[in-house]
């Protein structure tokens, strides 16, 4: 009972916290957008509401606006003046029923429109003009700013209330209030669904199953992106992989772990041709495989981690050219499969894989992990089939030891264990978020490779989202190498990258690389260390506090990246579903719909990011507390390093509330 | 024996499936099928010409029959344009934006070689982006 009762108490603190996350914001959204505010304000800031309307010129151009950043005033009159320097555009203004055409050369004329919302809104070209047609961008800011104002405000209050929350009721096993430590086992304890995906788990054919519908969007993806319409937007591999492939991603990392990874098709070829099976067990024989072993010293995330910075400094051709997209997968498809028969196991996948490493990364913070009931059990039974394996499945593919594994990082959910295990002692959990979090980052403290694809991670949620959504072109232009083509197979020779355009390339890579793999973690040393001070505790180095610390970007930075995610899908939802009907842009219509282009709920968007930005704010703080309570044994050294690191935390936070908001 | 013979059997239908994924790269050839032929519809994609322009850029018809032109627009607005005396009046589509079909219908009544090309500026080579439509006798 007394068990039951702290439960309950620490549920309503959690209820608490929850409240002032995300009913706080949406409350004050509410009352902005219903215009409550503005009746109050307009009283004494808006005299001039009948008053002449303000002219506005703005030039339109492949892919920008000049003036990229707009101030009005709150309740201002303004027309428009739109000119086209070069071809068709449009004019859209988030929140305004507004679809103008600004053909080329000419100049139109949009408006007088009343701006009674204060924030900062997004003016987006609404007809497509080349590849990075998605991408162009200015900020329209209706002064005085509240929202912005509003949303610093709640920042910083989330990160004083979590810190007070802490320094009070923090506790090695709460996380905001609720017991992190509660897990329940799915394959016994949920009733009817529970023992049904037992059994289809425990079914040879699934893993074959899940990866087929895969593998034929991978194929079309190579068909589309080869051959198809050169223009991104209008093409299958473009739209669906980087808007809805890209943004589910980040949800399924939340719910489901690595569960990508067990439908992912890249090394599934070299794995059945290593097996010399697509279903059932067969044992791997030299004849199709060399059987190496994988060197020790590449046995970690280091080269997934610069994979995946390298593809972000080519994040700007890659999502915008089908052909370069093609290219990429074939690559990493050839390179899967090539690995998988030189050392049979999933290697490719565990360091190699771009996706893999940052999925991995974050799968820590999944409510969803496969591990054994018990590991005594597993470590006292001599057959250990879930590593040699059995006639009923392979060993680990993943190269670990199922029944004594401790992290989701390497667990690629191919559920080989739980078909060999003959104790049943393997099954799924579900889990709080970051369940094993803190004793991860003490354990593998000195692993620097987690810790920096944190910190890439990290700041590329920040460049991303400068890039794709800020007003700021001459980041685009950078990255975009200053190149006006979109490009299939037939016209990859528009790509040929000219002298000033990478010059225009070099700026972006080396800025990019620079603040992910330099700048953000040594200011994050330097707070470390300050942490360390603050302690004051001598015999704890600073790298270990910093190594720890650093795997808190992991719940922090996958917050951000979901509401990257969501402003992905609720802007350029149309593509992707109009890609299924017209896969190759060529103006097909197989299942009878396309839609217009539309976001959907855009003044919104920013409302529906800060609680996520507030809720990895508050994690980021409450895991730092729960390592340093490790460190420390005290609570008053964790409290004050906590308190150092926070202000790192809110600064991160507060650039993006800044980038949104 | 007999269950291993069938374990076999799932695999060759396996690997079968997993063959046939490879149709997706058939899919493009559909494209008549699935844009209909209608003899007397001729389907135009523009691009801009940097990319190839016109994609049909050589098109025979018969004098005094109705003929309907599709115009798609790949990557960027166009527009599918013919001035020339010989006709009633001039062709023009206006602009057609990027993953958008237009039609238009012209009778020629005299056989020759007429020009077509896009009417709104695309692209540096735009000039440049033309098509030749070759009347014959009935």
């Amino acid at each position: 009972m007394a068990k039951i009762n702290k439960f309950r108490k620490g549920n309503i603190i959690f209820v608490l916290i929850i409240l002032v996350l995300l009913l706080a914001p949406l409350g004050i959204s509410y009352v902005i957008i219903t215009g409550k505010a503005q009746k109050v304000l307009r009283a004494f800031e808006l005299s001039d509401e009948d008053g002449e309307a303000r002219i506005i010129d703005i030039t339109a151009s492949q892919f920008q606006f000049n003036p990229n950043v707009i101030r009005v005033g709150l309740g201002e009159k303004i027309i428009f003046r739109v000119t086209s320097t070069d071809v068709m555009h449009g004019f859209y203004i988030d929140g305004k029923d507004v679809f103008a055409e600004v053909p080329p050369g000419e100049t139109i004329e949009v408006g007088p429109l009343q701006f009674n919302q204060p924030g900062k809104f997004k003016i987006r070209c609404a007809i497509t003009c080349g590849p990075l047609h998605p991408f162009m961008i200015a900020d329209l800011i209706v002064e005085p700013d509240y929202t912005l104002f509003v949303f610093v405000a709640l920042t910083v209050l989330t990160a004083i209330t979590v810190l007070l929350y802490v320094k009070t009721k923090g506790r090695e096993d709460r996380i905001l209030g609720i017991n992190r430590k509660v897990k329940i086992d799915v394959l016994k304890r949920v009733r009817i669904i529970g023992p049904l995906l037992k059994r289809v788990l425990q079914w040879r054919g699934i893993h074959f199953l899940l990866i087929l519908p895969n593998l034929l969007f991978f194929m079309l993806i190579f068909a589309t992106g080869f051959f198809g319409n050169p223009t991104g937007n209008k093409n299958f591999s473009i739209a669906v992989v980087w808007i809805l492939w890209f943004a589910l991603i980040e949800f399924m990392i939340i719910f489901a772990s690595r569960t990508w990874c067990t439908m992912c098709p890249l090394p599934a070829v070299g794995e059945w041709i290593a097996r010399r099976r697509f279903v059932g067990v067969h044992k791997v024989r030299k004849w199709f495989s060399l059987n190496k072993k994988w060197p020790k010293s590449l046995d970690n995330m280091w080269i997934g981690a610069l994979s995946f910075l390298v593809m972000s400094l080519m994040i700007l051709w890659l999502v915008t050219r089908p052909v370069i997209s093609a290219i990429l997968f074939l690559i990493l498809i050839i390179m899967g499969t090539v690995l998988y028969l030189i050392v049979p196991a999933r290697h490719f996948c565990r360091s190699i894989c771009p996706a893999g490493a940052y999925i991995g990364y974050h799968s820590n913070e999944s409510i969803f992990e496969v591990r054994s009931r018990s590991k005594a059990i597993c470590d006292a039974h001599p057959g250990k089939e879930c590593i040699r394996g059995s006639p009923k499945g392979y060993g680990c593919p993943w190269k670990l030891y199922p029944g004594g594994n401790q992290e989701n990082t390497y667990c690629g959910q191919c559920y080989e264990c739980l078909k060999n295990c003959p104790l049943d002692n393997m099954t799924i959990k579900a889990r709080m978020i970051g369940e094993d979090l803190p004793e991860k980052a003490i354990r593998t403290k000195n692993n620097y490779d987690e810790s920096w694809m944190g910190f890439i991670r990290f700041s590329l949620v920040i460049f991303y989202t400068l890039a794709f959504f800020g007003p700021y072109w001459f980041l685009k232009d950078w990255g975009n190498m200053g190149n006006p083509y979109g490009a299939n197979l037939a016209s990859i020779n528009l790509l040929m990258p000219t002298m000033g355009g990478f010059q225009k390339w070099l700026n972006w890579a080396l800025l990019v690389s620079f603040v992910a793999l330099i700048g953000f973690p040594a200011i994050f040393y330097g707070f470390s260390w300050l942490a360390r001070k603050a302690a004051k505790v001598k015999d704890i180095p600073t790298k270990d506090m910093f190594g720890a610390y650093s795997y808190v970007l992991a719940p922090f930075g996958l917050t951000l990246w979901i509401g990257f995610a969501i402003t992905l899908i609720l802007v350029n939802w149309a593509y992707p579903v109009n890609a299924f009907s017209d896969p190759f842009g060529w103006g097909w219509n197989l299942f009878g719909f396309k839609f217009d282009w539309y976001p959907i709920f855009p003044n919104l968007i920013p409302f529906i990011q800060l609680p996520l930005i507030l809720l990895g704010l508050a994690l980021a703080i409450n895991f730092t507390y729960i390592i340093s309570l490790k460190f420390f044994n005290g609570r008053k050294p964790a409290f004050r390093s906590t308190a150092v690191m926070t202000v790192l935390y809110t600064g991160s936070a507060l650039l993006f509330v800044y980038l949104i908001g | 024996m007999v269950k291993r013979s069938s374990k076999i059997r799932w695999e060759v239908i396996a690997g079968a499936i997993v063959l046939l994924t490879l149709a997706m790269f058939l899919v493009p050839r559909l494209d008549d099928m699935v844009m209909g032929k209608d003899t007397n519809t001729i389907l135009i994609r523009a691009s801009i010409k940097e990319a190839g322009g016109f994609d049909k850029r050589s098109i025979e018809v018969k004098a005094g029959e109705k003929i309907t032109f599709d115009i798609y627009s790949m990557d960027m607005t166009h527009s599918f344009i013919i001035n020339d005396e010989r006709l009633e009046s001039n062709v023009n589509t206006g602009p057609i934006h990027t993953g958008e079909h237009k039609t238009v219908e012209v009778v020629f009544d005299e056989p020759g070689e007429y020009i077509f090309r896009c009417g709104v500026y695309c692209s540096d080579l735009h000039g440049a982006m033309t098509g030749k439509i070759t009347v014959l006798e009935k």
